[in-house]
C-alpha cells in the first residue's frame, strides 16, 4: 500500500519533470558522442579530487626538505623523483593542483560577477554610462594580457594574492563586453517591451529578463577562460611575480628547476607536463560545453 | 446608454529623427475611446497605428519624440506626468498591451506560471500562495485546458495561440482599465485568430475591460469591434461605429480598404493605385491625395479636419465639407 503511493508519487514527478528530464538525458547522450569532451572532463574530474584529498594522497609533505635527497632520479620511493631540496615532485604537483585551481576560481569569482554587472549597466542603459565603461574596457584589452598582468603584480607586490587580482584586473573586460553584447541584443526582444509594458522597473528587468539569458554564453567563455588563467598564473609565478617559495605551485616550480633541465630533466619536465594538461583538459571541456549547449545541435524541442 | 471617457488623444504629433531626415509618423492624431468598449485601429503598416499605442504607454522609442498633444486617460494627462510615475502607477496597473509574436513576448527561460506570478507580485501586494492561486484561475479565464501543466512549461512548448493566451493572462493579472492588443492575431493561423478574438471579446463583456484593437485586418475589426479608427499615413481619416464605417465608408481611402478586401461579389481584387508616402517628405495638405480619385485642388493645401457627418460617424475629408 505504501509502497503503492511512493510509486505513484514517483512517476508523477517523473511526469511533471518530463522536459527536464528529457533534457539532461540529451546532454548526457551529445557528452557520449564526443569523447574529446569525455577525456577533458576527465582530466579536470581527476585534478578536482587530486586537489581536495591532497594531503591524503601525496605521498611526502611538499614543503619539508630532505637535503641528503637532493635531485633524486624517479625511482619506487619518489615517482617522479626529488627537486634541488630534496622535495618530492609528486607531492608538490599534487599539493600545485589545489594552488592552480584556487587562483582560477578566486580570479573567475572576481570577474564574473564584476564583468557581468558593467557589461549588462553599460548595455542596458547606453549613452554615456556606456562610453566610460566600455574605454576603460579598452584600455585594458589594448595590453597584452601578460604584460599587463605582470605589470600590475610588480607593482602590486610580488605573492599570490596580488596575482589574483592583477590577473583579475586584466580579465574582467572580456566578460563585460560580451554581456554588453547580449544585453544590447536581449533589450531589443520582444518580451522586454512587454515586460515595459508591464510597468516593470529596470531593475527587475536587468535581473530576471536579462540576466539569465547573458549566463550561457558567459557561462562558456568563463570554461574557455579557466585554463588561460592557470597558464597565465603559471607564468607569472615562474617568472617570480606570483607565488613564493616554497609554495608548491607549478609555475614555480618549473622556474626553479629550468637550471637542471640538462641534467635533471625531470624537475621541470613532470611540473610543466602537469601545466600543459590542465589547460589542455579545461580547453577540452570548455569545447566540449560550447558545443553541448549549441541549440543548433540540439533536438527540436518538444 | 452615457458613454464614460476613458481615453483621449488629442493632436498627438510624433516624430522620429533619423538620419534621412525627420519622419513625421503621426501627424495630430485625435481619439476617444469609452468606457467598456472594443476599439479598432486599422491602418496600412507605418500608418502609425503602434506609434499611437507606444505613446500612451509613454514607450516611444529612440530616436522617436511626442512633439505635441494630450493623452488624457481618466482624466490625467499622461504627457504631463512624470515618467517614473507613469511606469509604477499607469504602465502595468492600468494600461496593459499585448503583442504581435506572442512567443517572443514572453521571457524563454522562465516558465509561464512563473511569468504571471511574477507580474502578480510585483503589481499588486499579494503573498506567494495568493499569487499562485491566482495565476491558475486567470489562465482558467482565458481558456487554457489543464492550467496547471502549461503553468509549468515554457513559452517555447506552446503553441502561438496558447502562448497568446498566456500573454493576455499575464496582462490582465492587474486587472487593467485598458488593454492594447498590437495586432495580437497576426501571427496565429485563422482558426486559432477567431478564437483569441472571441476570448477578448468576451473579456469585454464580462469584465468591463477595454481594449485597443491594432490590426490591418477589417475583416477583424467587422467581427469583433464596437468602434472603429482608420488611420492613413500617421492622419486618423474616419472614425465610427463598426456598421457605419464598414457598411457606409464615407472617406476614399476607407472605400479603397474595404474594396481591396477580396470578396464574392468582385472576384476581381482592387487594389489602391500608387503607394505609401514616404513620411519624411509626407505629401501637403491631406496626406491622402496623391492616391485619392476625388481630390481637389484644396486637397493639396490644406489638411482637412474631422467633420461629424452622422452621429458619432466622423470623416477628415474635403468630400463631405459644404454637405454638412
Amino acid at each position: 500500500m505504501n509502497k503503492e503511493i511512493s510509486q505513484n508519487w514517483i512517476t508523477s514527478w517523473g511526469k511533471r519533470h518530463a522536459s527536464e528530464i528529457s533534457d539532461i538525458k540529451e546532454t548526457f547522450y551529445l557528452v557520449k558522442k564526443s569523447p574529446l569532451t569525455i577525456v577533458g572532463l576527465a582530466i579536470i574530474l581527476t585534478l578536482v579530487v587530486v586537489a581536495i584529498f591532497a594531503p591524503y594522497i601525496a605521498p611526502y609533505d611538499p614543503v619539508t626538505m630532505h637535503l641528503d635527497k637532493r635531485l633524486a632520479v624517479p625511482s619506487k620511493d619518489h615517482l617522479l623523483g626529488t627537486d634541488e631540496l630534496g622535495r618530492d615532485i609528486l607531492s608538490r604537483i599534487i599539493y600545485g593542483a589545489g594552488v592552480a585551481l584556487k587562483i582560477m576560481l578566486i580570479v573567475l569569482a572576481i570577474d564574473l560577477p564584476l564583468g557581468i554587472f558593467l557589461g549588462l549597466i553599460a548595455g542596458y542603459f547606453g549613452g554615456w554610462i556606456d562610453e566610460i565603461i566600455m574605454r576603460i574596457a579598452d584600455i585594458f584589452m589594448a595590453f597584452p594580457r601578460l604584460i599587463l598582468a605582470m605589470a600590475i603584480g610588480a607593482a602590486l607586490g610580488p605573492n599570490l594574492r596580488n596575482t589574483m587580482i592583477a590577473i583579475a584586473l586584466t580579465m574582467w573586460p572580456v566578460y563585460a563586453r560580451l554581456a554588453r553584447g547580449e544585453t544590447l541584443s536581449i533589450k531589443e526582444r520582444t518580451f522586454i517591451e512587454a515586460e515595459k509594458a508591464l510597468g516593470s522597473s529596470n531593475l527587475k528587468i536587468l535581473i530576471f529578463n536579462i540576466l539569465p539569458l547573458c549566463f550561457s554564453t558567459l557561462i562558456v567563455r568563463a570554461t574557455l577562460d579557466m585554463g588561460n588563467i592557470i597558464r597565465i598564473a603559471a607564468g607569472m609565478s615562474f617568472l617570480g611575480l606570483g607565488a613564493q617559495p616554497p609554495t608548491p605551485d607549478w609555475g614555480l616550480m618549473v622556474s626553479s628547476g629550468r637550471n637542471f633541465l640538462i641534467n635533471q630533466w625531470w624537475v621541470p619536465t613532470f611540473p610543466g607536463f602537469a601545466i600543459l594538461l590542465t589547460v589542455f583538459g579545461f580547453n577540452l571541456l570548455g569545447d566540449g560545453i560550447r558545443d553541448i549547449s549549441d541549440p543548433h545541435l540540439r533536438r527540436g524541442k518538444n | 446608454m452615457v458613454q464614460e471617457l476613458l481615453l483621449e488623444i488629442k493632436d498627438l504629433e510624433v516624430n522620429f529623427y533619423t538620419y534621412r531626415g525627420v519622419v513625421k509618423a503621426l501627424n495630430g492624431v485625435n481619439l476617444r475611446i469609452n468606457k467598456g468598449e472594443f476599439f479598432g485601429l486599422v491602418g496600412e503598416t507605418g500608418c502609425g497605428k503602434s506609434v499611437t499605442a507606444s505613446a500612451v504607454l509613454n514607450l516611444v522609442q529612440n530616436p522617436g519624440k511626442i512633439e505635441k498633444g494630450e493623452i488624457i486617460f481618466q482624466g490625467m494627462d499622461l504627457l504631463k506626468m512624470d515618467k517614473e510615475e507613469i511606469r509604477k502607477n499607469v504602465r502595468g496597473k492600468e494600461i496593459t498591451m499585448i503583442m504581435q509574436y506572442p512567443n517572443a513576448a514572453l521571457n524563454p527561460v522562465v516558465n509561464n506560471g512563473e511569468q504571471i506570478l511574477e507580474a502578480l507580485i510585483a503589481n499588486k501586494k499579494i503573498s506567494k500562495e495568493a499569487a499562485k492561486k491566482r495565476t491558475i484561475e486567470l489562465l482558467k479565464e482565458v481558456n487554457i485546458p489543464e492550467p496547471e501543466k502549461i503553468a509549468r512549461q515554457y513559452p517555447h512548448q506552446l503553441s502561438g495561440g496558447m502562448a497568446q493566451r498566456v500573454m493576455i493572462a499575464m496582462m490582465l493579472s492587474t486587472k487593467p482599465a485598458l488593454l492594447i492588443a498590437d495586432e495580437p492575431t497576426t501571427a496565429l493561423d485563422v482558426s486559432i485568430q477567431a478564437q483569441v478574438l472571441t476570448l477578448l471579446k468576451d473579456l469585454v463583456e464580462k469584465n468591463q475591460t477595454t481594449i485597443l484593437l491594432i490590426t490591418h485586418d477589417l475583416s477583424v475589426v467587422a467581427e469583433t469591434c464596437d468602434r472603429v479608427g482608420v488611420m492613413y499615413a500617421g492622419d486618423m481619416v474616419e472614425t465610427g461605429k463598426v456598421d457605419q464605417v464598414i457598411n457606409s465608408a464615407k472617406h476614399p481611402y476607407t472605400k479603397g480598404l474595404i474594396n481591396a478586401i477580396p470578396s464574392e461579389r468582385s472576384k476581381e481584387l482592387v487594389e489602391i493605385r500608387g503607394s505609401v508616402p514616404d513620411l519624411v517628405e509626407p505629401p501637403t495638405g491631406c496626406r491622402f491625395h496623391p492616391r485619392c480619385d476625388y481630390a481637389k485642388t484644396i486637397c493639396k493645401r490644406r489638411k482637412p479636419q474631422m467633420l461629424e457627418i452622422e452621429r458619432n460617424h466622423f470623416v477628415a475629408c474635403f468630400l463631405y465639407e459644404n454637405k454638412k
